[in-house]
C-alpha cells in the first residue's frame, strides 16, 4: 500500500504544539466535535467484523489458528489426532439431527451421482432468456453466526446474528446500478435491530466477474464440465494454506447460492463439483427453513465444511449451511456457521422491484421467511 | 515468545484484529464522520476499511514492532473514503451481513445536539468543499485526527514534503475564503474582479468539488464564470 520509502521516524515531527501552519489550520478550519461511536455500534461493528473474518477463514481462506504451521506440527500430533481419524473414517461426531446444529454423519457414497442428478435436474429449466436492461434477482434468507468478544478480546462465543431475507438485483448486462435489500426477520431479531435496509451499488463495465456474476458473464462460461473445472481451478483465488480444490468448491457454492445462471451452467458446475476429489456426501440435513434433503459437502482444511443441501426427490438446490467439525476451528463443534436457503430466482424489471419471471422458486419457502 | 500486534496482523490472527478494531476503530470513525458528514456511512466506511485491513494484511510491511498500525488503518480509510462505492461492491456479502442500523442512537453521548451537530457538519463540509481532495485528506489527518506529518505521510504514501505543500496550499485556500466571508459580512457586494487576486489556486474554483454545498452563492458561481478554464487540478 505504502509503495514510497517511508519517511523519517514520527514523534519528534514538528512540535505539533509550535508549528504555525498545522496551528492556523486549526483555527481556520476547526474540526467538528464529533461524538464518538456508540459502545452498542462499536461492539457491533466489531462482531460483524469477526464474522466475516471468521466467515473468510473457513468458508475460504485462512487457517483459524494463529501460526498455521504451529497447528499442525503441535496440534495434530497430539489432541486432534483421534478426532481427526474419526472424521476420516466417516464417524459421526454429534448427530442431533436433522434441523439443529450437529454435525451428521457422512454417507459411504460417493457424492457423484447426487451432483449428475442434480445437473440433470437443472438442465430441465427453461433458460430465463432476459434481456440486457433487465436485472438477475435472488432472494435467500439466511443467518450467520459471529463470535461475541468482550471488550479487549476474551474468549469468545458463538453469537449467531438475526435471521433475515436478502434480495440481490444484478444487471444483467453487467453494468447499472445493483441493489441489495435485507430484511429481518423479526420474530428472529435480537438487540431490537429492525428490518428492512437498502443498500443500492452500481456497476461498471469490468466489474463482472465471478465476485459480481451477471448472467452475460455466466453465459461467457464453458459448459463443458472439464473446461469449466480447469477454468475454475485457474481463477480460484490463492487463499493461504487453502487446497486448491477447497477453493473452487466455495466459489462454485457462491455461484450456486447467489446467481441467477443459464440452465446448462449450473448443471455444468454440478458435473465439475462432481469431479473434485474429497466431496462427500451427508444425507438428513436441514436448511434454515427445516427442509432436510441430502448435503454435498468437502471438508475444510479449517475443521469445518460446507454443505450444498438438495431436494432429496428432485435434487433440487435447498440452500447451502457451513458446520464447524471440530472444536479446533475456534468455535464449539456442531456451530452451525452460516445457514441459508434460496426462496427465489428470477428476473426483474428494476432493481427495487419484484421479479417479472421466476425461475425458481421454493413453494411453501417464502411465507417462511 | 509475545508476538507484536504488526506480525499477528500480518499473520491474520484474529485475536490481533479485535486488539486493532478495540484501539482504532474509534478515531478511524471520527475521521469518516467528519470527512463524510454521515453517520450511517462513517460507520459503513469503518467497517469497510476493517475488512479491507483484513483482506490486505499480508501487504502490511513487516518492520518495526514498535512501530503504530494507525497510519496503515489512516491510508487504507482514506482509500475506502475515495472510493466508498468500489470498496462497498467488493464486500458487498460482507456488508449484507452487517445489521441494518435500528433506532440504535446515532452517538453515544446523548447531550449532544443533532440539529447543531448536523449543521456544523455541513459548515464543515462546505469549507472542505473549496479545498482539493488530496488537501482535504492532509487537513483532516493531520489537524483534525492529530496524525504527525510522517504518519500522514505513511497513511498517503507520499512524501513528507508532499504534506507539507499540501498543507500550506489548504492554509492558503482557507484564508482566502475566510476573506471572502468576512467581505461578506461587510455587506461589500461589489463583484470580485476575479480569484486571482485572491491568493487561491484559481483551479479551485474552475472546477466545482464534486461535494460542492448546494445553495452555493451567486457571488462564488459569478466567480467560477470568469475564471480561465483548463486549469482543472
Amino acid at each position: 500500500m505504502n509503495r514510497e520509502p517511508r519517511p523519517a521516524a514520527s514523534g519528534r515531527d514538528e512540535g505539533r504544539a509550535t508549528d504555525p501552519v498545522r496551528a492556523e489550520l486549526a483555527a481556520l478550519a476547526p474540526g467538528v466535535s464529533v461524538p464518538g461511536l456508540p459502545d452498542g455500534r462499536h461492539l457491533l461493528l466489531k462482531e460483524h467484523m469477526m464474522a466475516e473474518i471468521r466467515r473468510d477463514t473457513a468458508g475460504a481462506p485462512q487457517p483459524v489458528r494463529r501460526d498455521p504451521r504451529r497447528w499442525k506440527r503441535i496440534a495434530v500430533p497430539l489432541a486432534a489426532a483421534a478426532v481427526a481419524t474419526a472424521i476420516a473414517a466417516g464417524v459421526a461426531v454429534v448427530d442431533d439431527g436433522a434441523g439443529k446444529p450437529g454435525v451428521a454423519a457422512e454417507d459411504s457414497r460417493a457424492a457423484d451421482g447426487l451432483l449428475i442428478q442434480a445437473a440433470a435436474s437443472a438442465e430441465t429449466r427453461r433458460p430465463a432468456a432476459p434481456r440486457d436492461d433487465q436485472f438477475t434477482y435472488v432472494e435467500t434468507f439466511g443467518r450467520s453466526t459471529g463470535l461475541r468478544y468482550a471488550v479487549g478480546g476474551a474468549q469468545p462465543e458463538p453469537d449467531p446474528q438475526p435471521a433475515g431475507k436478502v434480495e440481490v438485483w444484478l444487471p444483467v448486462g453487467g453494468t447499472g446500478p445493483t441493489l441489495t435489500r435485507y430484511q429481518y426477520d423479526p420474530s428472529h431479531s435480537g438487540g431490537g435491530i429492525p428490518p428492512g435496509a437498502d443498500l443500492p451499488s452500481e456497476m461498471r463495465v469490468g466489474d463482472a466477474g465471478f465476485g459480481n456474476p451477471s448472467y452475460r458473464f455466466l453465459q461467457t462460461l464453458p459448459t463443458d464440465p472439464d473446461v469449466l473445472l480447469a477454468l475454475l481451478r485457474k481463477e480460484a483465488p490463492k487463499n493461504g494454506e487453502n487446497p486448491r480444490d477447497q477453493q473452487v468448491f466455495t466459489m462454485i457454492g457462491d455461484l450456486l447460492r447467489t446467481s441467477v445462471a443459464p440452465p446448462a451452467l449450473t448443471a455444468a458446475l454440478y458435473r465439475a463439483a462432481a469431479k473434485l476429489p474429497g466431496v462427500i456426501v451427508v444425507p438428513g440435513v436441514a436448511d434454515i427453513l427445516g427442509r432436510t434433503g441430502t448435503a454435498v459437502t468437502m471438508k475444510e482444511v479449517q475443521q469445518t465444511r460446507t454443505e450444498w443441501i438438495f431436494d432429496p426427490v428432485t435434487a433440487e438446490f435447498l440452500g447451502e449451511r457451513t458446520v464447524v467439525l471440530d472444536d479446533a476451528a475456534g468455535m464449539p463443534k456442531g456451530t452451525v456457521m452460516f445457514d441459508s436457503a434460496v426462496l427465489r430466482r428470477g428476473i426483474a424489471d428494476r432493481p427495487g422491484e419484484p421479479p417479472v419471471t421466476v425461475v425458481a422458486a421454493r413453494p411453501g419457502a417464502a411465507s417462511g421467511a | 515468545m509475545e508476538l507484536s500486534l504488526r506480525t499477528r496482523v500480518r499473520a491474520g490472527d484474529p485475536d490481533a484484529f479485535v486488539l486493532l478494531f478495540d484501539g482504532q476503530a474509534g478515531v478511524i470513525h471520527r475521521y469518516a464522520l467528519r470527512m463524510t458528514g454521515d453517520p450511517a456511512t462513517a460507520e459503513d466506511v469503518v467497517s469497510l476499511t476493517f475488512l479491507e485491513a483484513w483482506r490486505l494484511r499480508a501487504r502490511l510491511r513487516s518492520g518495526d514492532d514498535e512501530e503504530p498500525l494507525r497510519p496503515w488503518l489512516f491510508g487504507i480509510a482514506t482509500n475506502v473514503l475515495r472510493n466508498t462505492a468500489r470498496s462497498a461492491r467488493r464486500h458487498r456479502a460482507a456488508l449484507g451481513r452487517l445489521p441494518p442500523r435500528g433506532d440504535i442512537p446515532d452517538f453515544a453521548d446523548e447531550v449532544v445536539d443533532r440539529v447543531v451537530l448536523t449543521e456544523q457538519l455541513a459548515a464543515a463540509r462546505a469549507a472542505l468543499a473549496r479545498l482539493r481532495r488530496s488537501e482535504r485528506e492532509v487537513l483532516a489527518l493531520v489537524v483534525w485526527s492529530d496524525l504527525a506529518y510522517a504518519e500522514a505521510a505513511e497513511a498517503l504514501g507520499v512524501r513528507v514534503g508532499t504534506v507539507k505543500s499540501r498543507l500550506s496550499r489548504a492554509r492558503t485556500r482557507l484564508r482566502a475564503l475566510a476573506e471572502e466571508e468576512l467581505r461578506q459580512i461587510r455587506g461589500n457586494r461589489e463583484p470580485e474582479p476575479g480569484a486571482g487576486q485572491l491568493d487561491v489556486d484559481r483551479a479551485a474554483a474552475v472546477r466545482p468539488p464534486p461535494e460542492a454545498p448546494r445553495g452555493t452563492s451567486p457571488r462564488t458561481r459569478s466567480r467560477t464564470t470568469i475564471e480561465t478554464p483548463g486549469m482543472a487540478p
